[in-house]
């Protein structure tokens, strides 16, 4: 059975769509690059998947999470769901971090906001977190905030608090976008390698081919709020057809 | 710290990092401020057990005696000691501005909080009725209150404090709608938090600063409405001595013996001063982001 499937999701503001009837499936343990331009509805799948579209988003169709519907549940039910059963990391590092909190504090909060446990074993795994994502002792501390660090840094951390509580799926929203080319490297092999460790499946939303190329499985392109094309990612750079040829 | 570099070769390493612990320099305004307000409070709590004078005994032969080494402060027409009452009336000021401000924030704040959290309906009934203490004058709206329910320093602070609440609401709401846009309110969201939550873990601390330094103003301007209602008679009551009163019982004899005037006077303004001054050092203090930078 498939971790997630998306059936015919559509998705309107104020009676215009940006979503229209979109469907895929992703399986266990799969990365799937859901790749696009600008306004394609990337971002608005991933949202709608977390339950967090913006007020004034009409919905249909339906999201089916480990064999569970959630794009039904009300908001008490949904947190269940996020953080510990899927997590998200976003594009711009530099804000998505609150910098009046230290990071060791940002990802020992989500292990004890889901998890029952202690402030010290809660920052225990805040800091095996920080080894795993790369960032050492003694260099960097649990009580660093998030302006000491830079942008691949940041993103690092994002991805710590994303992975603390080991989700089964992972939604990264143009993690790399904002960053520099060797450091997009970096985070890349970073992600696909603790998503294999932790057998979780990857949605990764990007409108960059090599990056595609570089970590997908799978990859679903859309534009205009539809799919138009799917498929293994190797074959697909094969024979890719307009859509994406001009990128 | 080689060794932990080699660890972690990262391209992107931004600098040396500073460490966390990293010894702040203090502005001379904040020590200013600091000092101005910690005289005020000592002055305060050194009157619970030791006066120059006793406040309550009269004495008209002592009757308005210019400053000297006696009485630096002078005397006033009852021949009581002027630095002893301006030392008693450190604790009325200070008292009322305190609990008042504590009112205003405590209560205030989190309305904001919740405003921002649940805009709609919630943010219109919250904003709307702060709308209504807003349209009164204060100072005239402590009066009602104070004539209402009778002169005092606890009525004193009911009125003072219903006025600073709207301030609070106003101003968390306000920055509190602008830190629900950035980014990691929603990574917060993804990872399961409730609004509750949120406002409270991460929507106020990001907010702190702005919130103690309206604080500090907020008290300065207690301070003065404290001595404003005392002024009229509606603050603390006879024989314990308050700022305001005694800047009243001044006016008549300003002539003859301007320190009657002159000193409460000094006081209010410069607790007011140092309130102002100590805020913005703490800002400073308490952001992390301005506190590496200087």
């Amino acid at each position: 059975m498939a971790l997630l499937t998306i059936k015919e999701l559509t998705i309107s503001f104020g009676g215009a769509p940006v979503l229209n009837s979109i469907s895929f499936a992703i399986e266990r343990g799969e990365v799937v690059a859901l790749a696009g331009e600008s306004g394609s509805g990337k971002s608005m799948t991933a949202l709608a998947v977390m339950g967090l579209l913006p007020p004034g988003a009409v919905m249909s169709g339906e999201i089916v999470f480990d064999g569970s519907v959630i794009s039904d549940l009300d908001e008490k039910a949904r947190c269940v769901y996020r953080g510990k059963k899927i997590g998200m990391i976003f594009q711009e590092p530099m804000t998505a971090l609150n910098p009046v909190m230290t990071i060791g504090e940002q990802i020992a909060e989500v292990v004890r906001l889901h998890r029952k446990t202690t402030r010290a074993d809660a920052n225990a795994a805040a800091r095996e977190m920080l080894d795993r994502v790369g960032l050492h002792a003694p260099r960097f501390t649990l009580g660093h905030y998030p302006h000491q660090l830079s942008g691949g840094q940041r993103q690092r951390v994002a991805i710590a608090i994303a992975l603390a509580l080991r989700p089964d799926l992972i939604i990264a929203d143009e993690p790399t976008t904002a960053l520099d080319v060797s450091t997009q490297a970096e985070i890349l092999d970073l992600l696909r390698r603790l998503v294999r460790e932790d057998g979780a499946s990857l949605v990764f939303i990007t409108h960059d081919l090599g990056v595609v190329a570089e970590i997908a499985d799978r990859v679903v392109v859309m534009n205009k709020g539809e799919i138009v094309e799917t498929g293994r990612s190797r074959r697909y750079f094969r024979r890719r057809r307009i859509h994406t040829r001009r990128c | 710290m080689k060794g932990a570099v080699d660890k972690a070769p990262f391209d992107d390493v931004a600098g040396d990092i500073s460490p966390h612990e990293r010894k702040i320099p203090v502005s001379t305004g904040f020590i200013i401020g600091f000092a101005l307000t910690a005289g005020a409070l000592l002055a305060a709590l050194i009157s619970f057990v030791w006066t120059p004078y006793d406040v309550e005994s009269i004495d008209i032969g002592q009757k308005l005696l210019a400053p000297s080494w006696a009485h630096p402060f002078g005397t006033d027409h009852f021949g009581r000691d002027v630095l002893s009452m301006i030392m008693v009336g450190a604790r009325n000021s200070l008292a009322v501005a305190l609990i008042a401000v504590l009112i205003g924030a405590g209560i205030g704040a989190p309305l904001g909080l919740l405003a921002a959290a649940r805009r709609g309906v919630v943010s219109e009934i919250v904003m709307r009725s702060n709308d209504v203490v807003f349209a009164f004058p204060s100072l005239l709206m402590a009066i009602m209150i104070t004539a209402v329910f009778g002169p005092g320093a606890i009525n004193a602070i009911i009125a003072i404090g219903i006025f600073n609440i709207p301030v609070f609401a106003r101003v968390a709401r306000g920055a509190a709608l602008g830190v629900w846009e950035k980014e990691y309110i929603l990574a917060a969201r993804t990872a399961g938090k409730t609004q509750f939550e949120i406002s409270f873990q991460h929507v106020l601390p990001n907010l702190f600063g702005l919130l103690v330094i309206q604080a500090a103003i907020q008290f300065a301007l207690a301070v003065v409405a404290e001595a404003g209602l005392s002024y009229m008679g509606l603050g603390a009551q006879p024989p314990m001595p308050s700022w305001g009163r005694m800047l009243s019982e001044a006016q008549t004899m300003i002539g003859f013996a301007p320190w009657l005037a002159i000193f409460p006077g000094l006081a209010i303004m410069l607790v007011v001063f140092g309130f102002g001054l100590l805020g913005d050092g703490l800002r400073d203090y308490l952001d992390p982001r301005i506190r590496q930078e200087r």
